[in-house]
């Protein structure tokens, strides 16, 4: 046994090989939307950010208005509905708790093309096809169960003995859940937040089936983008999301330590 | 430890069932809140009314969209958007197994989702061992490598694909220049390219899982048995491996299920010729809107996976007794 925990070179560069194959995909994308050609390369002697300004011509902001907007919306639904249900959940018995739970966590299991599918029909037979709020309800549903999940997580944090003594040092039942409680899983639901965004900002695979004409998210436009012409103009708006989302979690990092949140 | 990781687990849904975040015991929790704020009667009330505003969003924009899909993939199609309920059909269950082109494409989605499994189970393993062994800070920032391309766009990662994949891909250019090659090789718009972005995008859904089956195994196993005289590997295949199985199937389960039903990617990185279930459900759903006929595709898709996921759970703990009890 030459390194006692095991660490074998086989296994190191093995792990070197993979990471490799993890990130090459979008370090290759960041590089090549600098490129000052038509063609996709990475630039070597000369950079450009020629398509950074195609992005407004291309008319991609129209869809990154539409996603931040159903993102930020959906996940502050999710949050305020998926809160109180974990509430319920965490501090509750009754009956047909298993099912309820059951039923907010199926969005995960469930395949995004069943729910598609479904919604689709649904939405063109009850007259709520190509609306905003059809959007913005389809994205409730599927962000629900990530803030549920985080936010029983931090409510099961919170000792119960903690609101109980607040409330034998006379504290009414509301008074120790806001100055107790609240403050103990603030972070936790930001983090929920958060996570619940960039579940929402970057679904395609549901979407697409219940998308209109009237608003299409950033990335079906990009999805039908790269399906017609192809031009760098995709990595420069992928460059973008791939910082934007690095920076999200960043902060949920900073904010609840990803190792808590997801790993 | 064990908590963290029941966070990651509960948060990935994987149907392991210990991870769930364990509630607060039920005498406990209900009894203060009856003494002191609320009356007798609303106690039973106050949790209900919480839960309503969601039980209200999820029954009408979840079970009732889908319960209506598997309903009307027994109806009749009669036009666009349309079908004819008067009576109840199997029509369109016997017209997608009767043809060899749908059961292609079912079985070209199988296999495919079959390879993904296998290969991100198999490459994640080794992956996850070697998380378990960095410390603090070090495994944290690896973890962020696999996490990145998950909360990634799909759309992103299909792109980043084409980049290296294509006939003028980075691939392809860097073997012509050395002269390796001579003519391009076709690394795209086939079951390479859409079995490479599926695994290089669900590789986390593995990962998370194993990890978490060996973070929460006692380290004193695995020096006990090395101490009784087993050899790495014999400790290997007795102690380790068999204790993380839950974690294989776990993360083999959720793979599967999620190359199954995948759409972006193998629409992206498959091309016109390689299609997929999905693909066929959406084509059916938005551009013929036949929509029994496409709910009959995605009922199929979602009954065959529950099926295969059922068989392999189950030969996996007939397995694992076999293992533990030799």
């Amino acid at each position: 046994m030459s390194s006692g925990k095991g660490k074998s070179v086989f296994l190191t560069s093995f792990n070197v090989l993979v990471t490799v194959f993890m990130l090459a995909p979008m370090v290759l994308v960041i590089l090549t939307s600098f490129t000052p050609g038509m063609f996709y390369e990475i630039p070597t002697t000369q950079w450009s950010l020629q398509w950074y300004r195609a992005i407004i011509d291309v008319g991609f902001l129209n869809g990154f208005v539409v996603s931040m907007g159903l993102a930020l919306l959906a996940a502050l639904v999710s949050l305020i509905l998926g809160f109180l249900a974990a509430f319920v959940m965490t501090r509750y018995v009754f009956k047909g708790k298993v099912m309820a739970d059951a039923l907010f966590m199926a969005p995960i299991i469930v395949p995004a093309v069943a729910l598609g599918v479904g919604l689709l029909q649904f939405y063109v037979n009850v007259g709520l096809y190509n609306t905003f709020f059809a959007l913005l309800l389809a994205h409730v549903v599927i962000t629900v169960p990530y803030i549920i999940r985080t936010a029983a997580v931090s409510l099961s944090a919170v000792s119960r003995e903690m609101e109980l003594a607040a409330m034998d040092l006379g504290a009414t039942s509301r008074q120790s859940f806001v100055h107790v409680t609240m403050p103990l899983i603030k972070s936790g639901l930001i983090s929920g937040y958060i996570f619940a965004f960039l579940i929402s900002f970057g679904e395609v695979a549901m979407t697409i089936f219940i998308i209109g004409s009237k608003y299409t998210t950033l990335p079906v436009d990009m999805f039908n983008y790269m399906l017609q012409v192809n031009t760098p103009v995709i990595a420069a708006m992928s460059t973008l999301l791939i910082v934007f989302s690095i920076v999200l979690m960043v902060v949920l990092d900073r904010l609840f330590g990803l190792r808590t949140i997801i790993g | 430890m064990s908590s963290s990781n029941g966070v990651m687990m509960t948060v990935l849904g994987t149907p392991i069932p210990p991870t769930n975040a364990p509630p607060v015991p039920a005498a406990t929790a209900k009894r203060p809140m009856r003494r002191k704020a609320y009356g007798k009667r609303r106690v039973n009330w106050f949790p209900l009314l919480l839960l309503t505003p969601l039980l209200v969003i999820m029954v009408i924009f979840f079970v009732v969209p889908l319960s209506r899909s598997v309903v009307i993939s027994f109806f009749h199609f009669s036009g666009p958007g349309t079908f004819d309920s008067s009576q109840l059909t199997i029509q369109n269950y016997k017209d997608f197994l009767s043809s060899p082109f749908y059961l292609g494409i079912l079985r070209r989605t199988f296999m495919m989702s079959l390879i993904v499994t296998i290969l991100c189970v198999a490459i994640g393993y080794p992956v996850s061992y070697y998380m378990m062994q960095l410390s603090g800070r070090k495994q944290q920032i690896y973890m962020f490598c696999y996490l990145a391309p998950w909360l990634i766009n799909v759309v992103v990662k299909a792109f980043g694909w084409t980049l290296i994949l294509s006939p003028a891909g980075y691939i392809n250019t860097i073997l012509l220049n050395l002269g390796i090659i001579q003519t391009p090789l076709h690394l795209m718009y086939n079951d390479f390219s859409m079995i490479v972005g599926l695994t290089q995008g669900e590789m986390v859904f593995a990962v998370m899982p194993i990890l978490a089956s060996l973070v929460s195994m006692d380290p004193e196993l695995r020096s006990a048995a090395a101490d009784l005289g087993a050899s790495r590997v014999k400790t290997f295949m007795r102690i380790t491996l068999p204790l993380s199985l839950p974690g294989i199937v776990a993360g083999s389960v959720f793979v599967f299920t999620m190359s199954m039903a995948a759409y972006t990617t193998p629409a992206l990185l498959g091309g016109v010729k390689v299609r997929v279930m999905s693909y066929i459900a959406y084509q059916q759903n938005t551009s013929t809107l036949n929509f029994p006929f496409g709910s009959a595709v995605s009922v199929i898709l979602v009954i065959f996976t529950i099926v295969v996921v059922q068989v392999y759970m189950r030969a996996m703990a007939s397995g694992k007794r076999k293992v533990i009890f030799r």
